[in-house]
């Protein structure tokens, strides 16, 4: 028995003064991280988007966006630009199709409660690539899915830039838009099932349908099952906003500054430089549009009913839904991440800050 | 296996209680502050590796199925950021209580062993001889074969009966305090 070895290592580990503990400094690690998080489930998704692997470099700049070379069940991608919305609503997924240069055929025969949980779409303006990015909530499945106009996909391997990796993908056409799928990324079935329902459907009906499974409300962060009680919360008439428990810590501090909420689901990537073949998202330019999820009105309207209510900003275990109805009040819902806990709605008056109980 | 933290602490910060998060966030720091620079040997690598691995359980905690799996968990994530840190910087304690602070001269020997052991027999060994953990409590943690890890202390073994010896400055006749490990 080593003993006497251990004794002493034990001794000689206790014997190792501990610097003080500070939890700033983990929380804002913790703030760091997420931001890494973020970027690495982008290039997980972007890679593309279907893995197909990527070389930007030279592409970035003969080519703008995101381009695919097609070698029958081979393809090699090169991104130099994308624009990617997480928790898309309905809304934002039409706008996306809308502008889309050819007529998009969505992904469709997917498992049961698959949603889309990330657009990635180049170039910006009219699109002729879009990425979308599915999570099932009743069942395991992921998948991503590449929609190309077929008129932009390229054959000619001469122009594919030195470097570029190739992988193996299933692909097929569905009227103007060829289908990528990396391999490996969904099972065989689950690529013949998408395949057989999308040859089937009309680009209408793969709308109606995806967006049916879509939230109507932006969701910033937080829990899905919250996500999905609060878009049946959701009034029809107005806006509606759910926020996580980390804008409930801040709301008195934006209060304060007259600040509004920004909505950073959409980010820009432009100049996407290639580190040993792959794109490295991490070090392109990256664009959030100032986008406003709720106006310091709405900030100041929200800080009056936690002040109203005596919820615990710090460990409140609630989301919040807030909706404006019209200019003179705001509907705030606080929903409890307990699910046996009541939801309780509030309407406070957008110009005193009065805030109401609603039964 | 050693135990971080009061199960019930455990338990509530799993379910979701962000302040029984930080409360056991404070109780197993010192742990992880310990662990980590037994496996790095430097002040400032193991902060930064108990950090880090502190924002893993401060982030992912609720993640966490079963909160009897927490103890491995922890094990794993702490080796994990004390491994990377120790990639970053080559640590030679040749003088410990400059890299770990004072001590006794015991506690001089034991770090100075240590160091003498490449980073992979250095962490099998730390699990083994200061955590108290099996063979295959150390496999699963560091996600290698059972096998490995008894070649791998066999290996430290070995290395550290010759490293005690030498501090005696005549191979074979090491002083009392060192000769008497029994590894």
């Amino acid at each position: 028995m080593p003993s006497d070895f251990s004794d002493a290592a034990r001794h000689a580990r206790a014997a190792i003064p501990v610097p003080e503990l500070s939890m700033n400094a983990i929380r804002s690690r913790a703030g760091g991280a997420r931001r890494r998080e973020r970027t690495r489930a982008l290039v997980a998704c972007a890679a593309l988007v279907c893995a197909i692997g990527a070389g930007a470099g030279l592409g970035a700049k003969l080519y703008g966006g995101v381009n695919v070379w097609l070698f029958g069940d081979k393809a090699a991608i090169v991104v130099s630009s994308l624009v990617t919305t997480s928790s898309p609503t309905a809304s934002q997924l039409r706008e996306v199709i809308d502008r889309a240069t050819f007529p998009v055929v969505l992904p469709a025969g997917l498992p049961p409660g698959a949603q889309a949980i990330r657009i990635l779409y180049a170039p910006p303006d009219r699109p002729t690539s879009i990425t979308i990015q599915y999570r099932s909530r009743r069942s395991s499945f992921t998948g991503g899915f590449t929609l190309m106009d077929s008129r932009a996909v390229n054959t000619d391997a001469a122009l594919l830039p030195p470097g570029t990796r190739v992988g193996s993908v299933y692909q097929w056409t569905v009227g103007k838009e060829t289908v990528i799928v990396a391999l490996g990324s969904m099972s065989a079935g689950e690529v013949d099932r998408a395949r057989a329902a999308m040859l089937a459907a009309s680009p209408r009906a793969t709308l109606e349908r995806t967006e049916a499974a879509l939230p109507r409300i932006a969701v910033l962060g937080g829990f899905f099952e919250i996500a999905d009680r609060a878009d049946r919360l959701a009034p029809a008439q107005g806006e509606s906003v759910l926020l996580d428990r980390s804008y409930v810590r801040w709301i008195s501090t934006l209060a304060k500054t007259n600040a509004p909420i920004y909505d950073r689901r959409t980010i820009y990537l432009s100049n996407i430089p290639m580190v040993r073949g792959v794109p490295d998202y991490s070090k392109a330019t990256v664009h959030w549009p100032k986008t406003v999820a709720v106006s310091p009105a709405g900030v100041k309207a929200i800080d009056a009913m936690l002040a109203a209510s005596g919820t615990d900003r710090n460990d409140c275990r609630c989301e919040l839904l807030v909706n404006r109805p019209g200019a003179k009040t705001y509907r705030i819902w606080r929903i409890p991440i307990a699910a046996a806990e009541p939801v309780r709605k509030y309407a406070v008056d957008a110009r005193t800050l009065a805030v109401t109980a609603v039964p | 296996m050693a135990r971080w933290a009061p199960p019930e602490l455990v338990t509530a910060a799993v379910a979701g209680d962000e302040p029984a998060v930080e409360r056991l966030i404070a109780a197993v720091w010192p742990g992880c502050f310990r662990l980590a620079a037994s496996v790095v040997g430097d002040r400032a690598l193991a902060q930064d590796a108990a950090q880090e691995a502190c924002v893993v359980v401060l982030r992912k905690i609720r993640s966490l199925r079963h909160p009897e799996a927490f103890d491995a968990w922890l094990y794993r994530i702490v080796m994990r950021e004390a491994i990377r840190a120790g990639r970053r910087r080559d640590v030679s304690v040749e003088n410990p209580e400059r890299c770990l602070g004072a001590m006794d001269t015991a506690s001089i020997d034991v770090w100075r062993a240590l160091a003498a052991l490449s980073p992979p027999l250095r962490e099998a060994t730390v699990l083994f001889y200061f955590d108290d953990l099996t063979s295959d409590e150390i496999a699963s943690i560091l996600r290698i074969p059972h096998a490995t890890v008894r070649t791998r202390l066999a290996r430290a073994r070995e290395r550290l009966r010759g490293v005690l010896g030498d501090y005696a400055g005549e191979p074979g006749s090491a002083p009392l305090e060192v000769r008497h490990y029994a590894i």
